[in-house]
């Protein structure tokens, strides 16, 4: 395979030299060395582990190299934090949230600098949320204001909030890490156009993503990173999604990780949601998931689909009607949800489905305390460890040991761990909520298989997605929801389109 | 070998040895400071027995700690329960009712304490200060203006049966089987490492909470009767400095007070045994009482401080 180490410009904007970042024992760069070209969008992709984000957060000064050196315009670059590095032109906006929830819009925009709306000893409010509307208006964003509180915001909103951040320092680089998969197609658009924009000024953007697809379509010049090392970068006319995907993975993928065959599902209803109403977004909800069954539930961002999986899992209060299972139990709380062996897979998987500060073992063994028990009560360590172990094996966890930190694991990893934890007590009743967010197309593709596997013991499944070819793919049925409401329901068949279910959603 | 040596650290082995190697380091300090009469075993066997109080709060304590949350009325509810049993001893004459009272009373003052604050949605912290506050009012009326003193038969005599060791002994491996070897140990400590996602997971925060309040309950009771019997009078005084010092315990035994996965039984009695070190010894060599708070202060800070450290990660949380 021929792949050009470097892309022919006269002169870098970034030069990369021999960079390595460890954290304890994990190597997360290996002597990396690349250039990144002026004025370009440069894709770069990897797998999940493969040093991407951390190479984009030692550039936007939030953390520091262990060896190695950046160049940025030729001059060594070395800022000590984000802000110092924000002010001289590396700006980021990161995969989870970066944004502080009790303050406004405004005051998100200028956090640290406030001092430049002084008025002698006091902050005039006024002046900095005329500027953070600018910048708003400027965008095109109109879903918010300046002045709007930050914790009213959904993800998406949010997102906008840090892009917006990053702008206001007009930045010569600018880094979008995973950002897309928490906006919807509006969003993205916005983002993309946002792009476009920068870089015949001029700017460089930097674009962390796993969707191949979208990099293909965006970017300029894609580079492919592999389990910390540099393995090349492609120009545009060379862009091909199968010698991505082998650049990424060091060998061939099946082109097509989606189940092909309709086996069907039982006519057993094992879960049924009965006029359900919640605080926000679902209005006299009903939906059946049968046993063996894969439902996938798609829409807009913000059409009630994660509120949905919530209450189904008993985590969301139900006002009124009833979240029954087959055999009769309503689920009103995530306690009586576990103990009938239904699990929930949350989207914001950093912030609902895992302890980071703990590690791998203690996550995944966090409601399997019965499984493990030896005497009575008492649980076996023993037990506990081999139960982790099995998790870690079968899924293939990349982590130094069951001890491991979960916060320095890479994403999906992360995301194995959370289901490692579910299969690890033979869940029944699987609720999904974006499963596959932020991981790569070789976690993704072992996801699919798991799920799938899942359906053919006959575990019943709900997959709540915001890609539509995930939808298609895998689901036995889909049904699409607007306004919190089912605006279509499909089977699974020969031919199904992306336009179809666009049309339900719309 | 130094990729082991990573690794350990990884698992906070070094971490966990520091209030260990800094009770050893102290001992010896003060031991040389003073000639040796740090190390006469009167006063070692005086340490113990200082500490036995602290411990068997702390033990408990854990718990509260281990699912993130800090209450300071351990003190105050301490003083209270003592007090109670003070005057149901002196109507009942006996032991037994004695005993069981100080367990029943103080387990049901912290679970009240536990039913304040998930009934009103309102943080631990400030519940237990209103409460702290409360019990010292209801102590003074209790005791008006004078004190409830204890007969020196009974208090000697279960001094010199050793209650304070036994009881401390039974109660501290009860609180270890419970914390490190059962699902309620591990759900408290889950819920201290991320509430949102313990609830996804099934546990339920404020059963636990109710439970982690009254394993602490009985701690507290039994400390109640130590310090009865150990000064046999009962004042306005009593329990004063006891939370200060079980949250300086609990932070010297090396837990964070953060609480989590991080947390470890042992914290509450090696780190009251730190702490009544740290107060005799400095006493020994001379330091003034205020100088010896202040002391006190700048090693909370500082461990807190240390405790403050989280592993180097992504903002992101992807490698």
């Amino acid at each position: 395979m021929e792949v050009m180490k470097n892309v022919d410009y006269d002169q870098p904007l970034i030069q990369v030299n021999t960079l390595s970042k460890h954290f304890g024992v994990t190597i997360a760069l290996n002597e990396v060395s690349f250039e990144v070209p002026k004025g370009v969008i440069c894709g770069l992709v990897g797998e999940n582990g493969s040093g991407k984000s951390t190479f984009a957060s030692i550039l936007a000064g939030i953390i520091e190299e262990t060896k190695g050196e950046i160049y940025f315009e030729g001059k060594l670059w070395k800022p000590s934090n984000v802000l110092e590095a924000q002010k001289n032109g590396v700006a980021m906006i990161v995969q989870e949230t970066g944004t502080l929830e009790n303050v406004t819009v405004a005051e998100n925009i200028f956090l640290g600098q406030e001092m430049m709306f002084s008025n002698g000893i006091f902050i005039s409010r006024k002046k900095m949320f005329a500027a953070a509307q600018e910048i708003l208006d400027e965008l095109e964003i109109k879903s918010f204001k300046a002045g709007t509180p930050t914790h009213r915001l959904d993800m998406q909103d949010r997102k906008l909030v840090e892009i917006a951040k990053a702008m206001y320092w007009k930045p010569k680089v600018f880094i979008v890490d995973e950002t897309t998969t928490a906006l919807s197609h509006t969003g993205r658009e916005l983002l993309y156009g946002l792009m476009k924009k920068l870089t015949e000024n001029g700017t460089t953007v930097l674009f962390i993503s796993h969707d191949l697809e979208e990099l293909e379509e965006q970017c300029h010049i894609i580079s492919v990173l592999r389990d910390g090392d540099f393995v090349g970068t492609l120009k545009r006319d060379e862009f091909d999604t199968e010698r991505l995907k082998e650049m990424m993975i060091g060998r061939n993928l099946e082109g097509n990780y989606y189940h092909a065959d309709d086996e069907g599902y039982s006519d057993e209803v094992v879960l049924r949601a009965e006029h359900i109403t919640t605080l926000t977004d679902l209005l006299c909800f009903n939906v059946e998931l049968h046993k063996g069954e894969v439902l996938g539930v798609g829409g807009l961002s913000d059409c009630g689909m994660h509120t949905l999986g919530k209450a189904l899992f008993g985590a969301e209060k139900v006002l009124d009607g009833e979240v029954i299972l087959g055999d009769g139990t309503v689920i009103n709380n995530t306690k009586t949800a576990v103990e009938h062996k239904m699990a929930y897979m949350s989207k914001d998987r950093d912030r609902e489905s895992l302890a980071l500060n703990a590690t791998v073992k203690e996550n995944i063994v966090s409601i399997a305390h019965k499984a493990n028990q030896v005497l009575g009560p008492i649980i076996s360590f023993k037990k506990e460890a081999e139960h982790a172990q099995k998790q870690i094996n079968d899924l293939s966890i990349k982590c130094a040991s069951e001890k491991h930190l979960v916060s320095t694991l890479s994403g999906g990893n992360k995301q194995k761990i959370v289901f490692g934890k579910w299969i690890g007590v033979d869940s029944e009743i699987l609720i999904m909520d974006c499963p596959t967010r932020g991981v790569d197309i070789g976690v993704k593709a072992a996801m699919y298989k798991l799920i799938y596997d899942m359906k053919k013991n006959g575990k019943s499944i709900v997959l709540i997605s915001e890609e539509l070819p995930e939808l298609i793919g895998m689901s036995d049925r889909i049904i699409i929801m607007r306004d919190g409401e089912i605006s279509g329901e499909i089977k699974r068949s020969e031919g199904l389109s992306e336009q179809k279910l666009i049309n339900a959603m719309l | 070998m130094k990729e082991k040596l990573i690794q350990l650290n990884e698992q906070q082995f070094f971490i966990r040895l520091v209030p260990i190697v800094m009770l050893l380091l102290m001992a010896i300090g003060f031991n040389i400071a003073t000639d040796g009469k740090f190390g006469d075993i009167r006063n070692l066997r005086l340490i113990v027995t200082q500490a036995v109080i602290i411990a068997t709060v702390a033990t408990g304590a854990v718990f509260i700690f281990g699912t993130g949350n800090v209450s300071i009325a351990l003190g105050a509810t301490t003083a209270v329960t003592a007090a109670i049993i003070a005057k149901i001893y002196l109507m009942t004459e006996s032991v037994v009712i004695m005993v069981v009272a100080a367990i029943v009373v103080a387990t049901l003052i912290m679970i009240l304490t536990a039913i304040l604050s998930t009934v009103l949605k309102v943080s631990v912290i400030f519940v237990s200060i209103v409460m702290m506050v409360m019990f010292l009012a209801i102590l003074q009326t209790i005791l008006g203006a004078g004190t409830i003193t204890l007969p020196y038969a009974m208090t000697s005599a279960l001094t010199n049966a050793n209650f304070h060791y036994i009881a401390f002994v039974v109660y501290f491996i009860l609180c270890a089987i419970i914390f490190h070897f059962t699902g309620v140990g591990r759900s408290i400590r889950f819920i201290g490492s991320n509430k949102i996602c313990a609830k996804q997971s099934g546990i339920f925060l404020d059963k636990y909470l109710m439970i982690a309040f009254a394993i602490a309950g009985v701690g507290v009771g039994l400390a109640a009767i130590m310090t009865s019997i150990r000064t046999g009078t009962i004042g306005v005084g009593t329990a004063s400095s006891l939370n200060m010092d079980v949250v300086l315990a609990i932070v010297l035994g090396g837990m964070s007070v953060f609480g989590g996965t991080r947390s470890y039984i042992y914290a509450g009695a090696l780190g009251a045994l730190t702490v009544t070190l740290l107060n005799n010894g400095l006493l020994m060599v001379g330091i003034s009482p205020t100088i010896l708070q202040l002391v006190r202060g700048i090693f909370f800070l500082t461990l807190i401080f240390a405790g403050q450290k989280r592993p180097d990660r992504l903002p992101d949380n992807e490698i």
